[in-house]
């Protein structure tokens, strides 16, 4: 290898060394640069001795033999310096240049070491070279509070050459000459531009830049200068959450976006809930689309490590998304991965550890309650309930522990404060050439019950390579395994208090199976035995070559190959002591999710005459995405030892499987334009394919157009110094929904099993499970959104405001239809919904001294979504078109109502008029229209399941060494029946699973008896004759996010090699304030489900 | 002109190859669909393997009016067409499964249940009836074609005959829907049931005559269900002829002797018929016309859960010194009491208590003995008490469960794994009887009860003491539990009567409405283009 190295570039060099002198030299030059480069280390040169003994001798001899005894190799042209020279050489131990010097001491051969190579030159050569060497500008970078700024790229303006400052803030450049002009620039800060003139020495402040304007932003399908944009991206960047114990990139964007709600997922490694600006669609997906690294991505967000993620563009108005097209309806998100910023290989390990206890428990029954329960629940139903017989309404168990005295607390048992612990390690950096980071994480995270953990390993490297000048390779690649192996400890609210835990007493140490006899209700600990695998492994990668194409300034070809496989292998096996009729129960079942896409991007940017700026996009796309599912089971393990991994060992065998695969097709075409940094606008045609839709309907166009005014750059603005800035957005756009799955427009059959005759086989029948639709097509959503941008007082207040209209038609409708059509719904376009809003987001630094920094954003969101139509029906015909109850569609009215019997209070005992079905504890149902009847006339809105508005608060100290950052989120309903949430099952003991109360516990509630006339709670064995939710106010303040961090002093840092060192202490959910009586307003969770956990993390962030 | 380095010459060779490839790969069919992993109504119904597997899927339909895992119905519901809230029982807890009739409205997920899994059925059977039309199937004949045809018709038939007399005129379907339909009407009762005639006529004529086993149907079949039509509109004689057609077939008998499995053990024919694996007419059994199938740790063999639903709450028991009285195992399985039966079907119905072989120490357990070895009082008879007569201890007829033969002691789901009676022959001269009585011939119609009463050793009856109370009484004697005790009665016009006499719980809220059940809201709501009128009495 080495040799054939060497044979190539001494080709290479002699080739070089025909052209005529000056271009000879020119590329010598820089053959030496690069070479000097490659080898930037000079020890071995410093540290080797060779021995040589050797008379007359050619030179070219004597170097292969040095060649040979060493690693040294020589370059040279045989043209430009006679090889064939005799010498005489005797050495001994001795260093390379001894031996050099000596060598040539008799001829005009000079040479120069760098490492490992060596260049034999003339002197007139080098003294030409030296006439070329460029001037070496030095200089000290710092941010406006004096502190030393690394990692800022310092480049020769219309040029790649550049450098990057190093951790205290010193840079050193090469310049051709006085009249380079270098151009410094940082994420986040100002950029500045310096003429070198005749300076060797060039210190610069940098200004932070609060708005961003110089960022380059990710549009889709390229990025763009922030100022240049046409439509509404907000730019979220994770560093500043970086220290809060997230595992999903999500939880980091909460609260930092106008217009985007995140929701708080409640069990370890679950994704939270994402939507940008409301509802669009009815029942396609709400889910926006993620694109990562520049290519869509259909795996799960769970898969990313918080800590590899650099960025999060999010695209709200139809036209900075319009480059998504059809895929675009419910916003963008574009997430980019980190990449290497300084040339110093950077280390950097981030660990946390963190506790969660569960926050507003609502107490299940205790002893004496429960005894009671019994005693109400026997009186209701008329039954003796005579508390001196109590024990013979109690089971064996239960009667035997009142008599001794014994209770237990379930919930006790089981809610554990639960750990996570997260570790980060990444390594990036760069050289001209090369750009790297590397990273793997581990998180493992437990739940408040026993074994609903999470586990999860990730890992990525994002690879980049400049083969020539207009040629760049890049690589990002991660891999994933997310482990959500174990049954979780199953629910325990209904397990009575005078339980056994252990069989026959704490004792026996074996589990109770049917702790209160029940045996509908096992120890809740037993789901443990089941040996339960479930892990899921995704493996992501993007291959992308990026072409300048030669002749034609400002274009570029960039061809992106995505892959993606999602394999999930889940296995089961319960033994025969808890699937005792079926003698254990046993199955292996295998998900296979394989994407590709292919994306081919022509891009051509160019500035004319400093001030027409084009930007030009054509896409060419193609998506590919396939499932398959094969699941294997067995029943009656006469052997319960091999478990899932011999499924044959069961008698009773059964497998399924599944297939099914997608394409789609997209073309775009973007152009943007800007004019003297004032005026900017876009187009954007997409056109799209998608497979799942009918024959005829699978193709859409979509179109979008914006226009940008930056009025603070015109001349009549200028006067006016307190204001920074002042731009004026104004687009429109169409944006298409395709989330229906494939499939859909299809009838579908399905199977069914049956016998004939006993000793008979399984017989497979199949029936038509849903209705083909051969009309189903895109749904489509026109917005209209107008913003504002804006910068006063030096920035001390900036931000924007935007308002949007947007128009959804033709729904990709999930629609219930009467089942007496055999079917219960079918897929529809139908109808149109309306979206308005507002969105208003501040940000401002009151206080910026080199100690102290306070900062502090504000988001704030509005969003009315209406019908405006379903299927133009009038059918009672009032001239006002038809609701759909069955749906619960409403003209007018939000998407997400509450519809139905209303409810007022609870039936008393001496209420005089009591409907029939109804008795004394039920809850009442008003008679909404009046007519002295309960009738289906009498359910109408009782309030909406959206909120009205949301709002965020983030403020950010810094002291010194420490910092805090304090985020506030609330979701409010505001008084008019937005963001409502049923809580029934905190109203009716009798809920979730109606007339268990008889035999199980429940969660304390005040619930009804006659000599307790409750108007909260209903009777204890109430079975609401007509369906009604218990409404409740969802509405919530919660302090979100709070961290305290410290960072150790640098300097003293530096002596150890360690760059900066952070400790940090944060808290999440630390308090909600709400009326909701149930666990989570935002989730609307309540008893029986998961409760709501509040986190304590510590944590440490090393960078060496 | 400026040479070429030799990277740039590889590299512009390997994009020109690119570029070529990414070209070519345009494909005009990229975008069309195929499924490869379901099957579609157009590559299923292609010739009669496709048919008899759409036939399958209609058995099962079938069996989801006892059996669990199911389309819709859920465990409890299966009590109302056998009985619940009727003359024979109510659900312990009133309210729920039709059983406190002064809560019963048009939001009842059982009346909606009910309603959606016979349409589901007439969709199954539909789309066959539909496509066997179609010219492209590869028939071998057209006996092939009708026979498939009569069994989807029987199915369809046997499905309108829930919705008729459940909720009265409903909508018919003659034909596959493949659009959504939103403009459905009720058509009258009278249509229904000529409909209804319809098919089971000519599944009548087109069904095989030969009953191997009584898994499938048969000509028979058919003719049970056409004889009971045929009463209902008052065709007499019509009713007759299909009846005589059974009886007159030997293939079927009552079983009036020892057989099956258990024949060594003590007990009696009646019993015999419901001991497991004695319901298949390979076992001797020729009084069975149809069965719904179970197999134990089959895929697809799902039984019925009429231990658990039949049964008293047996594990509540307690002995004196505390210890559980009775242990759940393979006698009796874990009954826990979905239908309570009335004090009639406990005692009342019995006219020979002491003689009538179905009322046998073998059929009916009337006492409880502690068989729990660990305590004092093992084998003590358990007392009835007031505390435990409700729930938790009262006559189990053993009928619903496999008596002695539960597979792993006991399942707690309560599942069993016997096949459950449909049709049998003794349901043929009760059908003979009520013709008889229709034509006001009482001494026929005694002929036939007594036939079913001699078998059984219980005294005859006399034919001036045979009225349409005592077929139902008779039926409830012979049949408990097979017979879909609502339909009977709604049939018979007695169902309101009936529960006010005999049902202590919900003959105190039946009204005279309630003979029919709400047409469901959720169907009146979705169907948006016309009106699904509402019962009377209903809002």
């Amino acid at each position: 290898m080495k040799k054939k190295l060497l044979c190539f570039e001494r080709k290479l060099y002699q080739f070089l060394s025909t052209k005529p002198m000056k271009i000879m030299k020119l590329s010598l030059g820089l053959l030496l640069f690069t070479v000097l480069q490659a080898w930037a280390v000079d020890s071995y040169s410093q540290s080797t001795e060779l021995s040589l003994d050797m008379d007359n001798v050619s030179i070219e001899n004597a170097l292969k033999t040095i060649e040979a005894k060493s690693e040294f190799f020589f370059l040279y042209s045989s043209k430009m310096i006679d090889v064939n020279q005799k010498i005489d050489l005797l050495a001994e131990n001795q260093l390379i240049d001894a031996v050099l010097d000596q060598m040539l001491a008799e001829t005009d051969i000079e040479y120069i070491v760098k490492d490992r190579q060596i260049v034999l030159t003339t002197q007139e050569m080098i003294n030409s070279f030296e006439s070329l060497q460029p001037l070496t500008i030095t200089g000290t970078i710092t941010d406006d509070t004096g502190e030393p700024l690394p990692g800022v790229n310092i480049l020769i303006k219309g040029t790649t050459t550049g450098s990057i400052s190093d951790r205290d803030g010193n840079y050193s450049i090469d310049v051709p000459s006085a009249e380079a002009v270098l151009v410094f620039s940082y994420i986040g800060y100002s950029v500045n531009e310096i003429a070198v003139g005749n300076q060797t020495s060039i210190d610069v402040t940098l200004q932070y830049d609060a708005i961003g304007l110089e960022e380059v932003i990710a549009v889709g399908y390229g990025t763009r200068r922030k100022s240049d944009l046409t439509g509404n991206i907000t730019r979220v960047k994770t560093a500043q959450t970086i220290d809060l114990p997230n595992t999903n990139v999500l939880q980091a964007l909460k609260g930092s976006v106008a217009g985007l709600s995140v929701g708080t997922p409640d069990r370890p490694g679950e994704s939270p809930s994402l939507r940008i600006r409301g509802m669009n669609s009815i029942s396609a997906n709400n889910t926006p689309l993620i694109v990562l690294d520049g290519i869509i991505y259909s795996g799960s967000l769970n898969n990313i490590s918080v800590g590899d993620v650099e960025s999060v563009d999010v695209l709200k108005d139809a036209s900075a998304a319009a480059v998504y097209g059809s895929r675009s309806a419910n916003g963008v998100l574009l997430i980019t991965t980190k990449k290497g910023i300084t040339e110093k290989p950077v280390f950097n390990f981030n660990a946390s550890y963190g506790m969660s206890n569960p926050v507003s428990m609502v107490p299940m029954l205790n002893p004496d309650q429960y005894l009671q329960k019994i005693l109400d629940f026997r009186e209701s139903i008329g039954l003796e309930a005579d508390p001196a017989n109590i024990h013979d309404y109690l089971t064996i168990t239960e009667s035997n522990n009142l008599t001794a005295g014994k209770t237990l607390d379930w919930m006790d048992e089981i809610i554990q404060p639960a750990s996570a612990q997260n570790y980060n390690l990444s390594v990036s950096g760069r050289t001209n050439k090369t750009n790297y980071f590397i990273s793997g994480s581990y998180n493992a995270t437990e739940g408040i019950v026993e074994n609903d953990d999470f586990e999860r390993i990730t890992a990525r490297v994002n690879f980049s390579n400049k083969i020539t000048d207009w040629f760049t390779v890049s690589l990002k690649s991660s891999f994933s395994n997310r482990d959500y192996s174990g049954r979780a400890v199953a629910n325990t609210w209904g397990l009575s208090p005078y339980s056994n835990y252990y069989v026959d007493g704490a004792d026996s140490g074996e589990l109770e199976e049917y702790p209160m006899e029940d045996p509908l209700y096992r120890h809740p600990y037993m789901y443990l035995e089941i040996d339960d695998y479930d892990v899921r492994t995704d493996l992501w990668g993007v291959l992308s070559s990026e072409i300048k194409v030669p002749f034609i300034d400002g274009l570029k070809w960039t061809l992106n190959y995505s892959l993606n496989q999602r394999i999930r292998n889940a296995y089961s096996f319960t033994d025969n002591r808890i699937a005792k009729t079926q003698n254990g129960s046993a199955y292996k079942q295998i998900y296979n999710n394989f994407d590709w896409t292919l994306d081919n991007i022509f891009n051509y940017y160019k500035v004319f005459n400093d001030v027409h700026s084009v930007d030009a996009t054509f896409l060419v796309s193609r998506e590919y995405q396939q499932y398959s599912y094969t699941g294997a089971f067995a029943t009656d393990f006469f052997s319960q030892i091999l478990g899932y991994n011999s499924l044959q060992l069961g008698v009773v065998p059964s497998v399924e499987s599944n297939y099914g695969d997608q394409n789609q097709t997209a073309l775009m075409g973007r152009l943007n334009y800007v004019f003297n940094n004032k005026y900017a606008i876009t187009g954007t045609v997409r056109r799209d394919g998608f497979s799942g839709f009918a024959e005829g309907n699978k193709y859409a166009n979509f179109y979008s157009g914006a226009f940008a005014w930056t009025l603070s750059n015109e001349a009549f603005m200028q006067g006016i110094s307190w204001l920074n800035l002042l731009k004026l957005r104004l687009s429109y756009g169409e944006n298409g929904n395709q989330a229906i799955g494939m499939y859909q427009t299809l009838a579908r059959m399905s199977t069914r099993q049956y016998v004939f005759g006993d000793g008979g086989g399984t017989s497979t029948g199949v029936y038509v499970s849903s209705m083909a639709n051969n009309t189903l097509g895109w749904e489509t959503s026109k917005v209209m959104n107008l913003g504002l941008d804006f910068g006063i007082a030096n920035n001390l207040l900036y931000g924007s405001i935007d308002i949007y209209n947007s128009d959804t038609e033709d729904l990709l409708l999930e629609r219930n239809i009467p089942a007496t059509s055999g079917f219960s719904y079918v897929w529809s376009n139908i109808g149109k919904v309306n979206n308005k809003g507002i969105e208003v987001s501040l940000n401002s630094t009151p206080v910026k001294s080199k100690d102290f920094t306070w900062n502090i954003g504000v988001v704030f969101d509005l969003n009315r979504n209406s019908i405006v139509s379903l299927y133009g029906a009038d059918e009672d015909g009032d001239g006002i078109e038809d609701d759909d109850i069955s749906n619960r569609w409403f003209i007018g009215e939000p998407l997400g109502v509450h519809y139905g019997y209303d409810i007022d209070g609870i039936h008393q005992t001496d209420d005089s008029e009591i409907p029939a079905g109804y008795v004394p504890g039920d809850f009442r149902i008003v008679d909404y229209d009046g007519d002295g009847d309960l009738t289906a006339e009498d359910r109408f809105i009782l309030g909406y399941n959206v909120p009205n508005y949301q709002f965020s608060i983030v403020n950010d100290f810094k002291y010194k060494n420490w910092s805090l950052y304090v985020m506030i989120n609330s979701i409010q309903g505001g008084g008019n029946n937005y963001y409502m949430g049923n809580n029934m099952y905190s109203h009716n003991p009798n809920q979730p699973m109606s007339s268990w109360t008889e035999r199980f516990s429940f969660p304390y509630m005040d619930y009804w008896t006659p000599t307790n006339p409750s108007n909260t709670a209903s009777r204890i064995n109430y079975d609401a004759p007509r369906p009604h939710p218990y409404l409740e106010d969802r509405s919530f303040v919660r302090i979100q996010d709070v961290t305290l961090s410290y960072s150790l002093d640098s300097k003293l840092l530096n002596k150890v090699n360690v760059e900066g060192l952070r400790l940090y202490i944060s808290g999440k959910n630390l308090y909600t304030f709400t009326k909701w009586t149930g666990f989570d307003p935002e989730n609307a969770t309540t008893v029986w489900s998961y409760p709501m956990m509040r986190t304590f993390t510590f944590g440490l962030d090393l960078k060496f | 002109m400026k040479k070429i380095d030799i990277y740039t010459r590889k590299l512009l060779l390997i994009f020109s190859l690119m570029a070529i490839l990414f070209t070519v790969s345009c494909d005009e069919d990229l975008l069309t669909e195929v499924p490869k992993s379901f099957l579609s109504p157009e590559n299923t119904y292609t010739d009669a393997a496709g048919f008899d597997a759409g036939l399958i899927a209609l058995y099962r339909d079938g069996r989801g009016f006892i059996a669990p895992g199911q389309p819709l119905l859920v465990e409890k519901e299966y009590e109302v067409l056998y009985g619940q809230g009727v003359d024979i029982g109510w659900h312990i807890n009133k309210s729920p499964y039709i059983s406190d009739y002064s809560s019963l409205n048009s939001f009842d997920g059982t009346v909606l249940r009910y309603w959606q899994q016979c349409y589901y059925m007439i969709r199954d059977a539909n789309v066959i009836i539909t496509r066997a039309e179609d010219e492209d199937v590869a028939w071998d004949s057209e006996t092939e074609k009708n026979e498939i045809v009569a069994q989807a018709r029987f199915f369809r038939a046997f499905a309108y005959r829930i919705l008729v007399w459940f909720y009265g005129g409903v909508p018919i379907i003659r034909e596959e829907i493949t659009a959504p339909k939103l403009d459905f009407v009720r058509d009258t009762e009278d249509d229904v049931l000529a409909f209804i005639l319809e098919d089971l006529e000519f599944a009548s004529q087109n069904l095989t005559a030969d009953n191997p086993n009584g898994a499938k149907l048969s000509k028979a079949a058919a003719d049970y269900l056409l004889a009971e039509t045929y009463i209902a509109t008052q065709q007499w004689d019509a009713a007759l002829d299909a009846a005589d057609r059974i009886l007159d077939d030997t293939q079927y008998a009552l079983m009036t002797a020892r057989f099956g499995t258990y024949s060594s053990e003590p007990g009696d024919a009646y019993w015999d018929l419901f001991r497991l694996g004695n319901q298949d007419r390979t076992s001797g059994n020729t009084e069975n016309i149809l069965a719904w199938q179970a197999q134990y740790n089959v895929d697809g063999g799902t039984g019925p859960a009429t231990g658990r639903a039949w049964g008293p709450f047996l594990e509540k028991l307690k002995t004196p010194d505390n210890m559980q009285a009775i242990l759940k195992d393979e006698y009796l399985g874990r009954p826990v009491t979905f239908i309570r039966i009335t004090p009639w079907v406990e005692t009342g119905m019995w006219d020979d208590f002491d003689n009538d072989m179905r009322n046998s120490e073998y059929n009916v357990q009337r006492h409880f003995i502690i068989n729990n070895p660990a305590s004092a009082f093992y084998g003590d008879t358990i007392e009835q008490t007031p505390g435990n007569y409700v729930r938790y201890m009262f006559p189990y007829y053993k009928k619903f469960t496999h008596y002695g033969a539960h597979p792993q002691g006991y399942d707690k789901w309560g599942k069993l794994y016997n096949d459950w009676y449909v049709f049998r022959v003794a349901g043929v001269y009760l059908l003979k009887a009520e013709a008889y009585l229709g034509q006001n011939d009482q001494t026929n119609a005694a002929a036939q009860i007594n036939v079913l009463r001699t078998r059984a050793h219980a005294s005859q009856v006399a034919p001036a003491d045979v009225d349409i109370d005592y077929i139902l009484d008779e039926r409830c004697r012979e049949l408990l539990g097979e017979e879909h005790r609502r339909i009977t009665l709604r049939r018979t016009g007695k169902l309101v009567e009936r529960t006010i006499l005999h049902n202590p719980e919900s003959g105190t809220t039946i009204q005279s409405f309630n003979n029919l059940l709400p047409i469901p809201q959720s169907e009146i709501d979705a169907n948006t283009e016309a009106e699904l009128t509402q019962n009377p009495g209903y809002n």
